[in-house]
């Protein structure tokens, strides 16, 4: 079974992509009014975290400056997270379980965010991966730098 | 029947990917789970309850099926990485192999 392990990082890299650029299209729901927008987007808090949804997804989905946008992705994830769903909660329960297929009684509907929030403090330790922009331009620098030797 | 049988593959794999248990095997059939979730609710229209464009079909955020999507790549994820360090199947692992050590020594 550990010979599965020489596919984690090429698989790695496809699973950021599609997670980045699901979270990029939250981005664009909040700040471009894509796929219909989203109500409730209208003030700075909410524009400011679009941003970062749609410009740090697009950094993570293609891997450039892949560790420091996923960590200002994943903070600001938590900040959502603790901010809105938490902070929205009816209940005890409502605030401590995220399930998104619950009622509005026992839970309070983040697991998004949860999930997204660990998902790209993973990628912040993981890295790039070798499918990345940031391991592109690193890999013509050293060639450069042996051309030069 | 087709949803108790999903909600017991979550629950009892759920908890065993969760305590590495089994990961590798378990996060197989829970990806699997969640993949056929994708198409039969959210690909399909079942979660909307109306006809879909060729946009809702293609994009998990218009057909809400962001969730079971990341589910799906994150246990697909967990299939190639392995358990990790701290997991059960890495503890039985080590309890063997210093039991075999300690045999053959």
């Amino acid at each position: 079974m550990n010979s599965l392990n020489r596919f984690a990082d090429p698989f790695y890299c496809v699973t950021r992509l599609i997670v980045g650029l699901m979270f990029a299209s939250h981005g664009g729901q909040l700040v471009l009014g894509m796929f219909g927008g989203m109500p409730g987007s209208d003030n700075m808090m909410m524009q400011v975290g679009g941003w970062i949804q749609l410009v740090g997804g697009l950094l993570i989905a293609f891997g450039l400056l892949t560790r420091l946008a996923a960590f200002i992705c994943s903070g600001e994830m938590a900040v959502a997270y603790f901010m809105i769903h938490v902070a929205n909660a009816p209940t005890p329960m409502a605030k401590f379980f995220p399930i998104s297929s619950a009622g509005p009684q026992v839970s309070n509907k983040g697991e998004l965010a949860v999930f997204y929030c660990w998902f790209f403090l993973f990628v912040v330790f993981y890295g790039a991966g070798r499918w990345s922009i940031d391991t592109w331009i690193r890999k013509g620098k050293t060639a450069a730098a042996t051309a030069t030797i | 029947m087709i949803a108790s049988l999903a909600g017991w593959i979550e629950l009892a794999g759920g908890l065993l990917i969760a305590f590495g248990l089994l990961t590798r095997l378990a996060a197989s059939i829970a990806s699997g789970e969640m993949a056929v979730a994708y198409f039969l609710t959210s690909f399909s229209g079942k979660t909307l309850n109306h006809a879909l464009s060729v946009l809702d079909r293609g994009l998990p955020i218009l057909n809400k099926g962001e969730l079971p999507v990341l589910f799906c790549f994150m246990f697909l994820l967990v299939v190639f990485y392995g358990p990790g360090r701290w997991s059960i199947d890495s503890l039985l692992k080590g309890k063997l192999r210093s039991a075999a050590t300690s045999s053959s020594s």
